[in-house]
């Protein structure tokens, strides 16, 4: 459905989409994570036909975003990350125009507003100025506006920013509903979300796509390693010490306590260390209150890649977001 | 993916692009200018006024088509000196638009300036009289030059139109009564399109009126203003009893209001002439017999020709007197009606002379005489027409001098003819068609009238055209503005304030509140 | 060029939806209205129109960028132009649906001057009927003409502000200033072969407006302002496509 090669966009002196290239097919439903800024919305406005690329191929169903932009803009519904209606229409009005424009044949017209009127839950506001509507109305008015024609493929640029969460899940069943029909392209930054509803996900951070996959395999293919957490009672250095000498474990932080010492540890992702540790602790006559392993998050992965990445280039800088795992280099931690 | 690879959107696409765009709007400017150079050439006007003001006469036409694209362009200057009453606005606007039709419809081979001689900046004017090489001393304000290489005529604007300043407001401009610019200025244009100019032979030996002679009975406003600077004759006075007859060279005779009568070699030198398809133009009167001769032998003559002018005195009823001023002693003036002084009731639309003459054009006849047809005594091939008639109150007396009164028997009744033409070819003429008009008055174009300036020449002056083959000018109608002024009363004036300023503007409040109240409901 | 009269009617309704389309008419109004009561008053000729028609091409270089300089700038501003031309029409339907909607409503604000005439009648005036009308379609074809290159230059700029403001100049100078440039036009190149000041003369809009104000309707004049037309739309139309591969 979507062909993307070697996409570039560069604003005065900004690259804000650099050389992706991914495709989806008929069917999908990919979400579209990075930060802010990544370049996801650039992105969606390129296949949508806003704006050109500065280079490289975007397709949709086989036709070119550029010079065949009128079949493109045919296929697809786009709601734009802003929603920009007319706030001098009525809902109702408005939609019906927008059908009409999308060549919604004239006896369907109605037809169809009222269906995606009632399955946003615009019911109650179809006669109100869109000017006049809340935010979350104004968000749905959107998403019923891309979707009235029924196109095959549905660009939606954070389709539940600004919702409650009541709205948030009706608008996620309304997504997965259309998804059995549609191909979908959306975007957003409640990472669950992407989790529930998408089939693939594809993750840009500065412009350049770093991973891509369903949530599963993504993040096991990006696990670097297993970490685990144990709570022990006994002699912590000696311990630590006992917890270190196993084989595999690359990584090891204590935070001492009175009684129950916290220990961190990170081994080599290929073997799982439960039961050794188990096994040590147990045989050392140590009480072992709690031992998990913990799993490595879509989050922690959003994290860690956008993370690393951005302190390359800066070198040394300063962590401003506390980081849930703190990541367990030789350094033994405060002894 | 099957697709062939895609290629890939560059900058060298954009380029392409762009040079793209830049070819489709040089092609669409060219396109425009071709388009807009094309209609510059070939288009279409149409005049929407109610009157037609703007629409050349078909005459006016005929002459433009002929002004071709070779001969040197024509030009037009008007030196218009504005006056303080503004009296001469509207006729200047008038003048300046129809000049603009002129210049249309001659594609540019017309070109026309109006220089304002006070408020126009001293240096454009002398700009002007510099190009045109204008001796300035022969200038008067509001002359208008019309020049073509060499040759120029001047013609003052104040022949272009009619005022009434009778109904005039207090300090305002008169009122424009007629427009005859078209008139003028294409007989004038014509004139100047002539190779050769037309040749009027003013007979002397008579006691005529004059053409040398200024003032009183003298012809020289007619002839030299009229005829010679504006229609662009040539004038010249002409011995016609001598052994060679009539000169040759003169395309047609005037006579203008013999006192003596004509001579035998004089009639029979004429008649070689018109026999050959010769013109003359007879301006007869009604005293030439003060001293008891009376015009036998010229009205003799002209019987033969089945043109009857009688030895009377033409007397119009109150209706259709002129009122005049005559000047009195001290530089009082008596306003009265004459009685000898008249306008006639009614003009031949079938024959082209008077064909676009109304009963309600100004012409005046003075002291006139009958004119009447006889088609029994016409030789064979000559058709004559009555142009002009009186009304039926009017008489004529032959009992000088008691002519106030009418006397049953004695004098004619009206309707009578004032004026007609002879024309055709006798047996034996292998030339050209003899014509002949004679109109029973010549006092109305003598200086002494233009002086009161009730002297309306459009008569003869059409005969002229029509005896010197100069159909085409003829046509040209002389049109009366509709007097579309209108000045308010306080009243008025506050009412067309409230309406224009308060109302409608109010309308479009109202209208936009509801629309707006409508719209913010649900 | 199947979406024309929907993207017609919304953008002839959109002005009826906002007041300040009704503050611009009803200033407009209030002008014209002063500008016939003083020339009324000041040339008592019943024939009003023909001198007024100078005003009225006057007061359109004030009125017409107001009516035009939201057309594209403000879709610019809002996002809502995203929408539209993601949407399966055609740019060259935007910009005329855009132009035929800014002429509707500006033939509208218009239409309450002709009450001037009847006006005329009211005190007793026989206006030339033929005049008028005339006149009228000459101010029609002007004002299309101002349209165009409103659209034109609110489709480059977001800003509505500079939009009316560069439109004001841009007509303030073909229908003004260019009448006294016509007589100084010096030292421009090819001056043997082009006349210039005709050209100059030829591009002033004055000068296309006076037959009309006469009573006479001239193809000349409708070819030239539709020749304006044309180009306005051609540029707005390059201009919103230049969007889709610059
Ligand atoms: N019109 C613009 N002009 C210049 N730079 C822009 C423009 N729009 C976006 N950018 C830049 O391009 C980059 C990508 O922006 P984009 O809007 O695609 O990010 P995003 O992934 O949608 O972010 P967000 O999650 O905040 O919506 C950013 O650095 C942004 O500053
Ligand atoms: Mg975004």
């Amino acid at each position: 459905m979507i062909e993307v090669r070697d996409l570039v966009k560069k604003y005065a002196g900004v690259t804000a989409v650099d050389r992706i290239t991914f495709s989806v097919e008929k069917g999908e439903i990919v979400g579209f994570l990075g930060k802010n800024g990544a370049g996801k919305s650039t992105t969606m406005k390129m296949l949508s036909c806003y704006f050109p690329p500065t280079a490289g191929v975007a397709r949709v169903a086989g036709f070119d975003c550029v010079t065949q932009s009128m079949e493109v803009r045919r296929r697809i519904g786009y709601m734009p990350e802003s929603v920009p209606l007319y706030p001098d229409m009525r809902v109702e009005e408005y939609l019906t125009y927008r059908a009409r424009l999308k060549g919604v044949p004239r006896r369907e017209r109605a037809h169809a507003v009222n269906e995606v009127v009632s399955s946003t839950g615009l019911m109650d506001v179809r006669r109100k100025l869109i000017g006049s509507l809340s935010k979350g109305y104004r968000q749905r008015t959107g998403l019923a506006e891309a979707i009235v024609h029924k196109p095959e493929l549905l660009i939606l640029d954070e389709p539940t920013a600004g919702l409650d969460p009541g709205q948030i899940r009706q608008v996620r069943e309304l997504i997965k509903e259309l998804g059995k029909r549609t191909t979908l392209l959306l975007s957003t930054h409640i990472l669950n979300e992407v989790e529930l509803t998408a089939t693939r996900i594809l993750l840009i951070h500065r412009g350049r796509l770093v991973a891509s996959g369903t949530p599963g395999s993504l993040v096991g293919g990006h696990q670097t390693a297993r970490r685990y957490y144990l709570e022990v009672r006994g002699p912590g250095d000696a311990v630590n010490a006992a917890l270190q000498a196993i084989p595999n474990v690359t990584g090891l932080s204590w935070s001492p306590a009175a009684d129950w010492h916290g220990f961190k540890l990170e081994s080599v992702p290929e073997f799982d260390l439960r039961a050794e540790l188990a096994k040590t602790v147990v045989g050392n006559g140590w009480d072992l209150r709690e031992l998990r392993e913990e799993k490595m998050t879509l989050e922690d992965l959003f994290v860690q890649i956008t993370r690393t990445d951005e302190a390359a280039p800066g070198g040394g800088v300063t962590q401003i977001r506390p980081a849930p795992v703190e990541p367990a280099p030789a350094a033994g931690g405060p002894a | 993916m099957t697709a062939p690879a895609p290629a890939a959107w560059s900058a060298q696409r954009r380029a392409g692009v762009a040079t793209n765009v830049a070819i489709q709007l040089a092609c669409l400017l060219a396109v425009l200018i071709g388009l807009n150079w094309i209609s510059s050439r070939r288009y279409a006007r149409w005049d929407l006024t109610a009157q037609a003001e703007y629409s050349l006469g078909d005459k006016t036409r005929q002459l433009l088509g002929r002004i071709g694209e070779g001969e040197a362009k024509y030009q037009v200057v008007v030196f218009y000196a504005p006056d303080e009453y503004g009296a001469w606005e509207a006729a200047l606007r008038k003048t300046k638009d129809i000049l603009e039709e002129y210049r249309t419809n001659s594609h540019g081979r017309i070109e026309y300036e109006v220089l304002s001689l006070y408020t126009g900046g001293r240096e454009a004017v002398m700009d002007a009289v510099k190009r045109h090489k204008i001796r300035t001393e022969q200038f008067s304000p509001n002359d208008v030059l019309f020049k073509k290489g060499d040759t120029e005529r001047i013609v003052n604007l104040s022949e272009f139109f009619q005022q009434d300043w009778s109904s005039a407001p207090q300090g305002q401009p008169p009122k424009l009564t007629a427009f005859n610019g078209e008139q003028i200025i294409t007989s004038t244009l014509q004139a100047l399109s002539q190779e050769k100019p037309i040749v009027i032979g003013f007979t002397a030996g008579h006691e005529e009126s004059s053409p040398a002679k200024a003032g009183g009975e003298g012809y020289s406003i007619f002839a030299r203003q009229i005829l010679e600077k504006r229609e662009g004759y040539e004038i010249r006075q002409i011995q016609i009893g001598g052994p060679e007859g009539v000169p040759k060279g003169v395309d047609l005779v005037l006579v203008a209001g013999p006192l003596r009568d004509f001579t035998e070699s004089d009639v029979r030198n004429l008649k070689l002439y018109l026999n050959a398809g010769g013109r003359a133009l007879f301006l007869l009167d009604a005293y030439p017999d003060r001293d008891g001769r009376k015009l036998v032998i010229l009205n003799a003559f002209l019987a033969e020709w089945g043109i009857i002018a009688g030895h009377d005195l033409v007397i119009a009823d109150a209706d259709s007197a002129l009122a005049v001023e005559i000047p009195g002693e001290g530089g009082t003036s008596l306003r009265t009606k004459d009685p000898t002084m008249f306008r006639p009731a009614k003009y031949e639309n079938r024959h082209l002379i008077t064909s676009k003459f109304d009963s309600d054009k100004e012409i005046h006849f003075v002291g006139a005489c009958s004119v009447l047809i006889d088609p029994k005594q016409a030789p064979e091939g000559i058709k004559t027409t009555v142009l002009v008639y009186t009304n039926a109150d009017t008489f004529a007396t032959p009992l000088f001098p008691q002519v106030k009164t009418f006397v049953a028997g004695k004098c004619m009744d009206g309707p009578f003819g004032l004026a007609a033409a002879a024309e055709g070819k006798i047996k034996g003429n292998a030339g050209p068609e003899t014509r002949i008009v004679v109109i029973g008055d010549s006092t109305a174009l003598c200086d002494g009238i233009w002086g009161m300036k009730v002297a309306r020449p459009d008569l003869v002056l059409n005969s002229i055209r029509w005896l010197a083959n100069q159909e085409y000018i003829i046509g040209v109608d002389p049109k009366t503005p509709e007097d579309r002024s209108l000045v308010l009363t306080d009243s008025e004036d506050g009412y067309v304030f409230r309406v224009a300023v308060f109302f409608l503007p109010l309308i479009a409040i109202a209208f936009g509140g509801t629309m707006w109240l409508t719209r913010r409901s649900q | 060029m199947t979406n024309l009269p929907a993207l017609t009617k919304r953008e002839f309704t959109a002005y009826f939806y906002s007041p300040m389309a009704y503050v611009i008419a009803t200033g407009y109004l209030i002008f014209s209205g002063l500008s016939f009561y003083i020339l009324l008053k000041d040339t008592r000729d019943a024939n009003a129109m023909r001198n007024l028609l100078t005003f009225l091409g006057f007061i359109h270089t004030i009125f017409v960028p107001m009516v035009t300089m939201r057309l594209i700038a403000e879709e610019r501003k809002t996002g809502t132009l995203e929408m539209l031309v993601t949407a399966p029409v055609s740019d060259v339907e935007i910009a005329v649906s855009k132009f035929l909607g800014a002429l509707g409503f500006t033939v509208l604000m218009i239409a309450p001057t002709l009450l001037y005439t009847w006006i005329i009648t009211r005190v007793g005036g026989r206006p030339d009927y033929g005049l008028v009308w005339a006149s009228y379609i000459g101010l029609v074809c002007l004002t299309a003409a101002y349209i165009s290159i409103g659209l034109f230059i609110s489709s480059t700029t977001a800003n509505q502000i500079i939009a009316a403001i560069l439109t004001f100049v841009v007509l303030f100078t073909v229908y003004f200033l260019l009448g006294f440039f016509a007589g100084s036009v010096r030292g421009l190149p090819w001056k043997d072969t082009i006349n210039w000041p005709e050209v100059v003369t030829y591009v002033h809009f004055s000068s296309h407006l006076e037959s009309f104000g006469k009573g006479l309707v001239d193809t000349r004049d409708i070819v030239y302002f539709l020749s304006v037309v044309g180009l306005g739309l051609f540029l707005t139309v390059k201009s919103l496509e230049s969007r889709r591969w610059r």
